[in-house]
C-alpha cells in the first residue's frame, strides 16, 4: 500500500513537470501586453520651421494589426494574441502574433537577443536580469500606415521556476521606430491623435520621415501559456 | 630674428590659434556638465547560489572607472561627467571633463546612433524666458563604451541607451540650459524622467540651470580592484545641466 502511495506521488511529480517543461521540438507561448509610450515627429516638410513632436502611444492590438500589414483602425480577430515565444532556460526570446486556433505563428514581429545576464536563485525560483536588444519588423503592405519597425534596448526580468521555465517576463524598452506616410489625411488616431487637416490647395497633407521615439515602454508577459508553438 | 626664432613664434602662433578656436568651439557648444543615478545588478563572484548585487553608481563612480581609478574615490571632484551633443543632433559622447582647467580628459561613450524628434515650447512664459531657445527635443542616443582605464580599475566595454529631452536653441541649434523651474514637461512621469538628488550624486555647483533629463539602460564591463565583472543597468536617471565649464 505504501508502495502504490510513493509510485502515486512520483507520479503526480512527473506529470507536473510535464505540465511546466516546453517539449523537445516546442516552444511556449504568452500573452504579451505592453503599451508603448513615446514622441513622434509631424509637420516636417509642410512647415521646416515649426516642426513638431506629439505624445503618442501604441498598443497589443496595434502592434499586432502593423505585423499583419493591417490598418491600426482594424478590428483584431478575437484569436491573434500578441505572443512571447520562449524555451525554457533560454534567454532569447521571439514576439509573434500567435494564432490561438490554429496554435501557429502568423508573423514574427522581433526577436529579442539577450546581450547580457545576471542569475540569481531565490528557494525554487531563478530570476534573470537580462539586457536584450529588440529589432522589430513590420509588414508595410498598406502604404498609409507604414511603420516600418526599429531597434530597442529591453532592460528585462525573467522570473522563471526550477526548470528554468518562464513564469513571468517584466522589461523596459527604450528605442525608436521610423516610418513613412505617404499622401494620407487620414493618419491613425491610435498612434498620434493627430487631427490632419487639408492644405489650401486641397492636397493632401504628405508627412514623411515620420519618427516615432520611444523612450518609455513596458512590456510583460507569463501566467497562463496561450499554447506552445511546434517549432520547424 | 633668425629662421628658427621665427618658426617657433609661428608655430606658437598656430597653437594659440588652434586653442582659440577649441576655446570658440566650446564655448559656442560646451559639454553640458551631467549628473547620474543608476542602479547596477551584477554576478556576486565566488557563490555556490547564483546571487545577485546591486551596485548604485553615480558619475563619479564612472569617472573613477574610466580614469584607473577606485570606485569611491573622492579626490578630483573636478573631473566630472559631460555630455555632448552636436548641433545638428548627430551625434552625442559622454566625456570626462577636467573643470579645473576646462579640459576633455577622456571619451567615456561614442555615439553609435541619435534618433530625435523636436517640437517648439507652446509656453510663451518659458519661451520669453528662454530668449533664443524655444524648443524641445526627444532624443534617444546608444553610446558605445570606450575601453579606459587602468590593470586594476577600469571600464572595457558595455553599451548605453539614453532617451530624454533637452532645450534647444533655435538659433544655434545647440543644446542649450535653461532655468531649473521652467524645465517641466507634461510627460517626464510617463518616460520615466526625474532629476538626480544630491543625496545620490553630487553636484559642486547649485541646480540653477538645467539642459534637460534622460533616462538610461545597458551594460557596462568594470574592472574594480582587479575583479572583472558585467553589470547591467536596467534602470538610472541623467540630469543634463549647465556648462561643464562653469563651476559657481
Amino acid at each position: 500500500m505504501k508502495v502504490w502511495l510513493q509510485l502515486g506521488v512520483m507520479t503526480l511529480v512527473a506529470s507536473g513537470l510535464l505540465a511546466t517543461q516546453s517539449i523537445a521540438g516546442t516552444s511556449d507561448v504568452y500573452r504579451i501586453q505592453t503599451l508603448i509610450h513615446g514622441a513622434s515627429q509631424w509637420d516636417l516638410n509642410n512647415n521646416p520651421g515649426t516642426p513638431r513632436a506629439q505624445a503618442s502611444q501604441l498598443r497589443d492590438v496595434d502592434l499586432i494589426n502593423l505585423g499583419r500589414g493591417r490598418s491600426l483602425t482594424n478590428i483584431v480577430p478575437a484569436n491573434e494574441h500578441l505572443a512571447l515565444v520562449t524555451q525554457c532556460a533560454d534567454n532569447n526570446m521571439r514576439i509573434i502574433v500567435y494564432d490561438k486556433t490554429t496554435q501557429s505563428n502568423l508573423v514574427t514581429l522581433g526577436y529579442l537577443q539577450a546581450i547580457s545576464v545576471i542569475e540569481s536563485l531565490r528557494g525554487k525560483r531563478y530570476t534573470r536580469n537580462v539586457i536584450s536588444e529588440l529589432t522589430l519588423n513590420f509588414a508595410n503592405t498598406n502604404p498609409s500606415n507604414e511603420l516600418t519597425g526599429g531597434i530597442f534596448f529591453a532592460a528585462g526580468s525573467i522570473l522563471s521556476d526550477s526548470n528554468q521555465c518562464l513564469i513571468s517576463y517584466h522589461a523596459n524598452l527604450i528605442g525608436a521606430l521610423g516610418a513613412s506616410f505617404f499622401f494620407t489625411n487620414t493618419i491613425v488616431t491610435n498612434v498620434t491623435d493627430i487631427t490632419v487637416t487639408n492644405t489650401i490647395t486641397n492636397t493632401y497633407y504628405v508627412v514623411s520621415n515620420f519618427t516615432v521615439n520611444v523612450s518609455s515602454t513596458v512590456l510583460t508577459a507569463g501566467g497562463k501559456k496561450l499554447g506552445t508553438l511546434i517549432e520547424p | 630674428m633668425s629662421g628658427k626664432k621665427l618658426l617657433l613664434i609661428g608655430a606658437a602662433g598656430l597653437a594659440g590659434f588652434a586653442a582659440l578656436t577649441v576655446w570658440a568651439i566650446n564655448t559656442a557648444n560646451p559639454p553640458r556638465r551631467t549628473t547620474a543615478s543608476l542602479t547596477g545588478v551584477a554576478q556576486r563572484p565566488l557563490t555556490q547560489l547564483a546571487t545577485i548585487d546591486v551596485l548604485p553608481l553615480n558619475s563619479a563612480n564612472l569617472v573613477n572607472l574610466a580614469l584607473g581609478r577606485r570606485v569611491g574615490d573622492t579626490n578630483f571632484p573636478k573631473q566630472v561627467l559631460a555630455l555632448t551633443v552636436t548641433c545638428d543632433l548627430t551625434a552625442a559622447n559622454l566625456i570626462i571633463f577636467d573643470q579645473s582647467v576646462s579640459n576633455t580628459l577622456a571619451t567615456l561613450a561614442t555615439n553609435l546612433s541619435f534618433d530625435f524628434v523636436q517640437s517648439p515650447i507652446v509656453n510663451p512664459t518659458i519661451a520669453q524666458a528662454l530668449g533664443s531657445t524655444n524648443q524641445i527635443v526627444r532624443f534617444i542616443a546608444r553610446l558605445q563604451i570606450q575601453p579606459s582605464g587602468s590593470v586594476s580599475n577600469a571600464l572595457r566595454g558595455g553599451v548605453l541607451t539614453v532617451a530624454g529631452r533637452a532645450h534647444r536653441d533655435t538659433v544655434t541649434g545647440c543644446l542649450a540650459p535653461v532655468p531649473v523651474h521652467l524645465d517641466t514637461d507634461l510627460y517626464d512621469k510617463t518616460f520615466l524622467l526625474k532629476d538626480v538628488p544630491r543625496q545620490k550624486d553630487r553636484d559642486k555647483a547649485s541646480l540653477i540651470d538645467r539642459t534637460g533629463l534622460a533616462q538610461v539602460i545597458g551594460v557596462l564591463d568594470v574592472v574594480a580592484d582587479y575583479v572583472t565583472n558585467t553589470v547591467i543597468i536596467p534602470t538610472g536617471n541623467l540630469s543634463i545641466r549647465r556648462s561643464a565649464e562653469i563651476i559657481k
